[in-house]
């Protein structure tokens, strides 16, 4: 491993573990910082109003309290903590917050979040469900002229035209490279350990898009150098909302995993829609929820995500399908049989856990994960 | 000097032990009453090694499995107690192609294809509904043993359903039956359909493949055995030796040396 | 049958025979059927003549009459976890067999939907319409995240109504009849109109109406929105309303000693335990959402109203408006406290449930319990502990009179 891979992959893990020294720093420099909360939200605008955007997704292995003063315990553990670390105070910092709609849960984090976090700035993004139409468009265009208004408000500057269409392309700089980036360890199995291309793709979160762009044209330039090590392991594609807790990763390495691809709403599916052309910022904003086919936060009436996770795996070269099924995430509870369907039709073994981001211990899942492992190799 | 292989599963409330010939014969089995976390692997060996005509030095391999694989150092390897119970099962019984594991605290259904190779498998180990532990809570609650559940069972007339499936909440609706005065049997028997629905739910989840075997702990309870063939429609077939099907398992991966 | 002579509990009965008639046989008579969501513009189908199912109705009968276990264990062999919606799982294992012995719906020849209900519904229906192989439009209505829907979501809303109708006339291969959705309209509103008339009889101390009953006669307003039978059905229970206060009679067979509001779906396969619990605490039901929730009423016949009024349903509603609306409705009815259902199904209505509570307390201060309940999973209930949580309700209402000096 040459020294300068390592040292981007330590700037990333630094990143991803210490957040709140970022944000502090942001602040410091007189910076607005801008949380962005699950599924999808339009961070150029945040980008472009020159606030520093940063992702809101829970966190692991926190111990959930207080909570449930909002919410019972079958809600989903990403919630759960993003609840728990707004009444501890978490977000106090922050000049604002992006939620979007896209399920019921988040629905009423809508409601519960300005209760509490009532110094920070809520803004809603309400993306339509029927995204086909063209009315859909016009309604979202709208909608996001209300972001940007809100965003000007926030951050005191203006979100123009040309500074829109810069954020966008140093947005879709750093798709295109991330999805060369999953592409090359489709290509070269092993080349990382998941834990190293998770964190990869978590410090998008919490850097500058530019900052993150240029250390991923190294890192893939270095990828794309380097001889594919032989691999003798169980090569995974990862369907579901988040791989975390994060220690899931380490048992998954430890038993001879490797992801090959994935569409991970954390993950994959944060960047593999570039954002096309169109006549304005704003409907080029708009028009990428149409890009989105099997999206499972949006309506598909034709349900295409099974087969486009079974035809992704094969592309990708994988043995077989994990779906990391976030507990309580009924998105997920509703597609998880059309999935497991298409896999075997595909004759992709498929393996489904059940996670939630509180675990404290990764041992049931290891257990799950090393009884497929031995399901997959072992020849009797 | 007898060459063997030694099986050892470690569950969070007891320690089995099972020693295999290198052709595949049963030499011997062991039970402790304690699990992981508390030296009882090792008293497993030594109570083992104290009863046989076996010597530890002809020991060619060890393969852990169950809860407290990973801690246990005396073994060679450590494999999943789905492949072992599997292989176990397999074993014993040749027929079967789906197995279901009724434990104490924990719940699995596994297809095994004629080779006794895992196809795929279903586990409950977070709620207490279907597994042993559900069975403890509600005889505790009635004033029985769990060991005297099959024969209430026996004289049962009917089946006093219990609809709930959360264990507080059943617990709860136990309680009010027989404050209702409702016959004891009839209960017993509405306690083992209801660990039984919640298994019957798992298993179909996976699907099910004739013959079906039935082993853990849930295996000697002769009530259970009846709801459960009951709710999902086909006999059981049921290894002589129910607690011992993950050790022999492991021993059996121990001889072959491939996992 | 004359809707002006029979009671209404003939009346009811009829009338859904009728539409359990035509339903069943929509497809003899050349008719299309489509199955949707309970709060759906029917108005549109009405104009076609289409004949609508409703598998929530489907749930909630069959959960009513204990007929749902074999599709809740159906639909967990399929692989569905039993965290769902139990409509929706109920849903999903029943079209597997289209086999109850209770009642049973014709298959769909296209499934609508509109997301004023839930998002959850939205995948229900994916499901749905992937597994039978139909073609599934959908109406988005926004949530409403500041309090009611703007004038972009009606506009969002309007431009679907396009595509709906287009596909409606792709359906049943003929122009979309304008005429008689104007008509439609109009008894629509006149639907509503009559719905609040004759739930209104709740506010009356004491109330002629037992609010308990609301849970059988919202069929209409569910169904048949669009129909002048329904119009002239609440008509007619409210004549007999009237009748009642002036003999001073109630439904309600016992002493209205407390008045509470049910929040939430009703219970329906443990309907009979739980009236039968708060009778014996002397507990009439006279507050709950189901008569502002299914009073779909717009301010003129036209398709903007129209939007804006299903863009409006509570359940998409922001906390403040729904604790508005819930407050209110404590006070026009009078309540003495509350009752919450906290129902494992609904995440959309119980996740904001303790915000709801905190903030109806905060503004009348009136007793309130909750209980562990579901809308049609039996086994997600305790008896026991219902009938707890309503004792320590009367202890406290009780309490709180006597603090007051009064009765």
């Amino acid at each position: 491993m040459s020294v300068s891979k390592v040292e981007i992959l330590r700037e990333m893990e630094y990143a991803v573990t210490h957040i709140r020294e970022r944000v502090l720093d942001e602040k410091a420099r007189g910076h607005k910082v801008i949380g962005c909360l699950p599924i999808l939200i339009p961070e150029e605008l945040v980008h472009a109003s020159g606030a520093f955007p940063v992702g809101i997704w829970g966190a692991e292995r926190l111990p959930i309290v207080r909570a449930a003063e909002y919410y019972p315990p079958y809600a989903c553990s990403v919630v759960q903590s993003i609840t728990e670390l707004a009444i501890a105070g978490a977000y106090d910092g922050l000049d604002g917050v992006l939620i979007s709609c896209l399920c019921d849960t988040l629905k009423c984090v809508t409601q519960s979040f300005p209760l509490t976090c009532p110094s920070v700035k809520p803004i809603f993004v309400k993306h339509p469900q029927n995204h086909r139409l063209e009315g859909a468009v016009t309604y979202f265009i709208r909608e996001l002229e209300g972001v940007r208004a809100q965003l000007e408000t926030l951050t005191g500057r203006q979100i123009t035209e040309e500074a829109l269409c810069q954020s966008i392309e140093i947005y879709n700089e750093n798709r295109k490279e991330m999805i060369a980036f999953a592409r090359l360890l489709a290509e070269k199995p092993g080349l990382l350990t998941c834990r190293e291309r998770h964190t990869v793709i978590k410090a998008r979160y919490f850097m500058r898009k530019e900052e993150h762009t240029r250390l991923m044209r190294e890192l893939n330039g270095m990828l794309r150098a380097s001889t594919a090590p032989s691999f003798e392991g169980i090569k995974v594609y990862v369907s579901g909302v988040m791989l975390e807790p994060s220690h899931i990763l380490d048992v998954m390495d430890e038993l001879g995993y490797t992801i090959v691809g994935d569409e991970l709403a954390h993950e994959s599916r944060q960047f593999n829609h570039l954002v096309p052309e169109a006549l304005s910022q704003l409907e080029r904003l708009a028009r990428q929820v149409q890009t989105y086919e099997g999206e499972a936060f949006l309506y598909d009436p034709r349900k295409t995500r099974g087969e486009r996770v079974a035809r992704a795996a094969k592309e990708a070269g994988a043995d077989a399908v994990l779906f990391a099924l976030m507990k309580f995430c009924d998105t997920d509870e509703y597609d998880l049989p059309w999935v497991r369907c298409a896999a075997q039709e595909a004759d992709l073994p498929f393996l489904h856990l059940e996670l939630e981001q509180t675990m404290q211990s990764a041992e049931p899942l290891r257990t799950r994960l090393q009884a497929f492992a031995e399901q997959l190799t072992h020849t009797c | 000097m007898e060459a063997h292989y030694i099986g050892i599963d470690i569950g969070s409330t007891a320690t089995k032990l099972a020693a295999l010939s290198g052709e595949r014969a049963l030499l011997g089995t062991t039970v402790v009453p304690f699990g992981t976390g508390t030296q009882a692997d090792q008293l497993a060996l030594e109570t083992f090694y104290r009863n046989s005509r076996l010597s530890p030095s002809d020991c060619v391999r060890t393969i852990a499995t169950g809860y407290g694989r990973l801690i246990f150092r005396g073994a060679d390897a450590q494999v999943s107690e789905i492949s072992c119970h599997a292989k176990g099962l397999h074993h014993f019984l040749p027929q079967a192609r789906t197995i279901i594991d009724v434990g104490g605290q924990d719940l699995k259904a596994i297809q095994i294809n004629d080779r006794g190779s895992v196809q795929q498998f279903v586990m409950n180990d977070k709620c207490a509904a279907g597994t042993g532990r559900f069975l403890e809570v509600m005889s505790r609650v009635m004033g029985l043993e769990v060991a005297e559940l099959g024969e209430y069972d026996a004289r049962a007339t009917g089946v006093e359903t219990i609809s709930n499936t959360c264990t507080v909440f059943a617990e709860s609706e136990v309680i009010s039956k027989l404050s209702a005065g409702v016959d004891i049997a009839n209960l017993v028997a509405g306690i083992h359909d209801s660990v039984a629905r919640k298994i019957t739910g798992l298993t179909l989840r996976m699907g099910i493949l004739p013959e079906v075997a039935l082993t853990g702990g849930g295996a000697l309870n002769t009530g259970l055995v009846r709801a459960l063939e009951r709710n999902l429609k086909c006999g059981l077939l049921l290894p002589s030796l129910p607690q011992f099907t993950g050790a022999v398992g492991a021993a059996l991966f121990a001889l072959e040396g491939r996992l | 049958m004359d809707p002006c002579t029979t009671d209404t509990k003939t009346l009811l009965k009829q009338l859904t025979a009728q539409y359990y008639d035509d339903l069943n046989h929509a497809h003899e008579r050349g008719q299309k059927v489509v199955w949707t969501n309970g709060l759906f513009p029917q108005e549109f189908f009405e104009a076609m003549d289409i004949q609508v199912a409703y598998p929530e109705n489907l749930a909630a009968t069959l959960g009513a009459k204990k007929g749902v276990m074999p599709y809740l264990e159906k639909c967990e062999a399929l692989g569905y976890s039993s965290d769902l919606c139990s409509y929706t799982r109920i849903g999903l294992g029943y079209i597997e067999s289209f086999d109850s012995d209770i009642l049973n719906l014709p298959r769909p020849d296209m499934i609508c939907n509109c997301t004023n209900i839930c998002g959850l519904c939205v995948k229900w229906f994916e499901c749905t319409a992937k597994r039978l192989d139909v073609p599934y439009i959908l109406i988005d209505t926004p949530y409403q995240t500041e309090y009611g829907p703007t004038e972009n979501d009606v506009d969002y809303i309007v431009s679907q109504f396009q595509e709906l109708i287009r596909q409606l006339e792709l359906l049943c291969g003929r122009p979309f009849n304008y005429k008689k959705f104007r008509q439609v309209l109009a008894i629509s509103r006149r639907v509503a109109k009559s719905w609040k008339r004759a739930t209104d009889y709740v506010q009356h101390s004491p109330s002629p109406l037992d609010g308990f009953n609301l849970f059988n006669y919202m069929f209409l307003a569910v169904v048949a929105r669009g129909k002048s039978s329904t119009a002239d059905f609440y008509d007619r229970l409210s004549e007999e309303m009237e009748e009642y206060l002036r003999e001073h009679k109630s439904q309600f067979k016992g002493e209205q000693k407390h008045r509470i509001m049910w929040e939430g779906i009703a219970c329906w396969p443990h309907l009979a335990q739980n009236y039968k619990c708060l009778k014996a605490n002397d507990m009439i039901v006279v507050g709950g959402m189901y008569p502002v929730e299914w009073c779909v009423d717009y301010d003129q016949d036209d398709v903007r109203s129209l939007a804006r009024a299903y863009a409006a349903r509570p359940p998409i509603g922001s906390l403040t408006r729904q604790t508005d609306i819930r407050a209110r409705i404590m006070e026009e009815t009078r309540c003495d406290g509350a009752l919450y259902h906290v129902n494992r199904s609904c995440k959309i209505l119980t996740f904001l449930q303790a915000g709801l509570r905190r903030g109806i307390y905060e503004r009348n201060h009136k007793p309130f319990a909750t209980f562990d309940g579901d809308q049609t999973d039996p086994t997600t209930f305790s008896p026991a502990q219902f009938e707890t949580r309503v004792q320590a309700l009367r202890e406290n209402m009780e309490a709180a009179k006597a603090e007051r000096g009064g009765p």
